[in-house]
């Protein structure tokens, strides 16, 4: 089951059951397959993430008392955390937990894990759906507009305007909003989040509206040109010269049969950017303030507090796992060549 | 999956450590030439400040250098990021506290403080009807409770006071405490002074932070936020009806919400802001020519800092002045191997001025022509990574390679007090205090493992001596040999400024080095 995380195999496994058919004997659905294999790799990832932190400078005792770690404080504070006991029972008490549910308590503020990591999990559930929501439209459209115009002016617009943004640090475009839409130009847009621990980012919608316009500048050059090159392959397909000898109309052509066709590399590539976006835009939660999954998991590393490091990094491998799979399901519903397949 | 997270964390730390970009980046070179131009803005902003009378009301939501998940609300212990120290100075009360303008010593919760002719007992008087912030009075039992606690837990505060015996306590009446030192002790008070030595109710649990301070609390979300309001019956004025602490992982944001008017008030504008900050609109700025230390400490039992000569020689070739321009904007005072220039203690008469020459001729000496050493160094206070920077090229100069090894945060501190040569801070404490912090074989800051059998029996006397005068003597002897052969090379004594907006009133310069006034909230008020 190790080769079930590539879309391609699985594609092909799809293909061969749907040839064979044999009806009595039963065998998961290929997606339940892959839920398996996706359920190993997280215990896998927990193991790596043990070892890590256990190959990491310092401890979370360390962390906590800073340049106040005499070994006397240390030791009295390692032996209150637990982290006196060896590696082994160390981890498997924890996953022990985890399995029945306890996801432990923070080692840095003895705080459930479970109350720390869901609002910031929340959080960025919000930044992520608002930032794809915009950006995936809006990177269809200038994508299609592109790949229809092609080396058109339209076309070399969009290009160089894309190529630009995506040349900027998110950082840059982040503090440039801010300077834009909070502290210079117009004061209309609150600059940092500041909405209580307590509420979640959906009932603070205007605390979203500036990341959402950074992240949405960050991720819509490499969408758009996904949809440009992807749509310039499909123009060029036989298929569509066929259609076009035809003579059907050019727009028909675009909405029916080559964006259709030209959607699989987005749809993955769109999968790859919401796993992204969960975990990896620090930056952008840093500049606004913004109270993330990525900054909680910085924060858990840079304090060694290793039940918030397991919770936060298996969550967002699941998530991992999970859009890939979702991913890979509507590629199958979007391509009639690999439906009809139940097994 | 962490690592490109990390390294992304990084380069925008450094990035924005370099001068940030929401304001024109001031490089290194571009520093050099302000001059700390806030002198008279401030002066006029202060008259302002201190106008008019003060009312009650309001919510001040203040913008604070965070620490994460690991921030505390304990009163003793773990108190390392700047919102732990603000918050702990606002939810608990100490016996004493310090003049912003003089640092001289004040009663706060204590009433007075008297010992015997010998300094060997000292009796601690409480003033009448205080209370804690769930209404229970306080009384002597709850002070010798506080004490017992900071010994139990090791904090910082008990290593300041050595001479104290936490079973040698005794409650005179409801509000008096009499201690039997384990030897006699003029520097009694300042301790009680001291951050983390808050008074708490016998029985305290840190989970649910009770104290006697200015402001209870509302709600806690370590590294995020902290909601308080004013304690009605706090034993002094409080004005503000509600105090915010909003925690920041970065400067930028930080001043970013200033001056979108998300917050009212923030602390330690990084030098390279100051100036966007003043243009950018109608701030009022602090500035606190304070007597906090930064300095770069040399191990005196690593080599090549073993020789005395290679220690002077690396003090006496650094423009004090040139470091302060470019890593500090110019916000800072010249110093000179010696803490805090406001103390009384102080002995002003030692002065280090750059002397490549005398530098060279010590190097040639000790065999160390061709010297190279490695500075650890890391963000760990404002300016100290481009201070490091300006060593390396002033180094140059007197034939010195320095090796700059540039961390972050969590790498500085695993190796804090083993890197042969590195940095620290303090801010303006007394000088016994200071010598206790980081100057003594017991000390838990003392990064040089400074050990000087002639000073540490200096300090035994000085600390035992109650005449002032004499002490003064002996102090100044013991800044003598920390001249001559310490490993500490102290170049600046901070200017700390501090933005608040419009309307926000109270503050004052403050000569201890913490930002805000040292975070003294019970004198804020609202216009």
């Amino acid at each position: 089951m190790t080769n079930a995380d590539s879309a391609l195999t699985s594609r092909v496994e799809v293909r061969d059951g749907g040839v064979r058919r044999s009806p009595r004997r039963f065998v998961a659905p290929w997606w339940v397959r892959r839920l398996g294999g996706g359920f190993c790799t997280l215990i896998a990832v927990s193991i790596l993430i043990f070892l890590a932190t256990q190959v990491l400078p310092g401890d979370a005792a360390k962390s906590i008392l800073g340049r106040d770690a005499t070994p006397e404080r240390l030791s009295a504070l390692r032996a209150q955390l637990g982290l006196d006991r060896p590696a082994i029972e160390q981890y498997l008490s924890w996953a022990g937990n985890f399995l029945t549910g306890d996801f432990g308590q923070s080692l840095a503020n003895g705080r459930n894990v479970g109350e720390v990591l869901i609002p910031r999990a929340t959080n960025t559930l919000a930044l992520a759906l608002c930032a794809i929501a915009i950006a995936l439209p809006v990177s269809i459209l200038l994508g299609s507009l592109s790949a229809a115009r092609r080396d058109g002016p339209l076309d070399q617009g969009i290009v160089v305007t894309s190529l630009t943004f995506n040349a900027l640090p998110e950082f840059v475009i982040g503090l440039g909003l801010v300077v834009i839409f909070s502290t210079g130009l117009f004061k209309v847009l609150p600059a940092v989040s500041l909405f209580p621990p307590d509420e979640s980012a959906f009932s603070n919608p205007m605390a979203l509206v500036l990341p959402t316009l950074a992240l949405v500048l960050a991720i819509s050059p490499y969408l758009i040109r996904l949809v440009r090159a992807s749509l310039i392959d499909a123009l060029d397909s036989e298929y569509v010269l066929t259609a076009r000898l035809r003579g059907v109309p050019e727009r028909r052509i675009m909405t029916h049969h080559a964006l259709r066709n030209s959607m699989t590399p987005v749809i993955h590539g769109t999968a790859l950017l919401l796993a992204y976006l969960a975990g990896g835009i620090v930056v952008i939660e840093y500049v606004f303030r913004f109270p993330g999954l990525g900054g909680l998991l910085l924060e858990a590393v840079s304090s060694r507090d290793l039940p918030l490091i397991q919770a936060t990094a298996l969550l967002l491998a699941a998530l991992y796992v999970v859009v890939n799979l979702a991913a890979d399901l509507l590629v199958v519903r979007l391509t009639p060549r690999l439906r009809g397949v139940g097994a | 999956m962490s690592t490109p997270q990390i390294d992304r964390r990084s380069f925008l730390l450094a990035s924005l450590a370099a001068g940030g970009a929401a304001a024109a980046l001031p490089l290194l070179s571009g520093c050099s030439t302000a001059s700390p131009g806030g002198g008279v803005a401030s002066a006029s902003a202060m008259a302002s400040m201190t106008a008019g009378t003060p009312k009650r009301g309001g919510l001040l939501r203040v913008g604070l250098g965070g620490g994460g998940p690991q921030e505390t609300a304990d009163a003793h212990i773990g108190i390392l990021a700047n919102s732990d120290l603000a918050r702990s100075l606002n939810l608990y009360a100490t016996l004493f506290k310090r003049d912003p303008a003089t640092l001289a010593l004040l009663p706060s919760l204590a009433e007075s403080a008297e010992s015997d002719p010998a300094g060997s007992t000292w009796t601690v008087r409480m003033l009448q009807g205080a209370e804690f912030h769930n209404g229970k009075p306080i009384t002597a039992d709850d002070l010798i409770f506080s004490v017992q606690r900071i010994f139990e837990l090791k904090g910082a505060v008990a290593e300041l006071m050595p001479w104290v015996d936490p079973a040698g306590m005794k409650a005179l009446d409801n509000r008096t405490v009499q201690f039997t030192l384990k030897s006699p002790t003029a520097i009694f008070k300042e301790p009680f002074a001291m951050i983390a030595s808050g008074i708490v109710p016998v029985g305290y649990d840190p989970a649910k932070p009770v104290g006697s301070g200015p402001f209870e609390l509302k709600a806690f979300t370590p590294g995020e936020l902290t909601s308080m309001k004013r304690f009605e019956n706090y034993f002094g004025n409080v004005w503000l009806d509600e105090l915010d602490f909003v925690s920041f992982n970065d400067d930028a944001p930080r001043i970013n919400a200033l001056l979108a008017n998300q917050i009212q008030a923030t602390e330690a504008l990084p030098p390279g802001q100051i100036a966007a900050v003043q243009a950018g609109g109608n701030m009022q700025i602090i500035e606190s020519k304070s007597g906090a230390t930064r300095f770069f400490a040399m191990a005196v039992d690593e080599d090549p800092f073993t020789d005395v000569r290679v220690r002077q020689a690396m003090r006496l070739l650094v423009n004090r002045q040139q470091m302060i321009d470019q890593a500090l904007a110019g916000y800072g005072q010249v110093g000179n191997d010696l803490f805090n220039m406001y103390d009384p203690m102080y002995d002003a008469e030692l002065v280090r001025e750059q002397n490549i020459e005398e530098a060279k001729s010590l190097l040639k000496s000790a065999g160390q022509s061709n010297l190279t050493v490695e500075l650890a160094t890391a963000p760990y206070i404002a300016g100290t990574v481009e201070a490091s920077q300006v060593l390396v090229q002033q180094a140059k100069e007197a034939g010195v390679t320095v090796n700059l090894k540039k961390m972050d945060l969590p790498a500085y501190f695993e190796g804090y007090g083993k890197w042969p040569f590195s940095g620290d801070f303090f801010n303006a404490n007394e000088y016994f205090i200071q010598v206790g912090l980081n100057q003594l074989p017991t000390s838990t800051y003392n990064i040089t493992h400074f050990n000087d059998p002639e000073y540490n029996a200096l300090y035994k006397k000085g600390v035992a001596e109650l005449d002032e005068a004499k002490r003064k003597d002996i102090a100044d002897e013991m800044q003598r040999i920390e001249f001559d052969r310490g490993g500490n090379l102290v170049w600046t004594y901070a200017t700390v400024v501090d933005a608040v907006a419009p309307g926000v009133n109270g503050f004052v310069p403050d000569k201890y080095g913490l930002p805000l006034t040292s975070y003294d909230f019970a004198r804020a008020w609202l216009s």
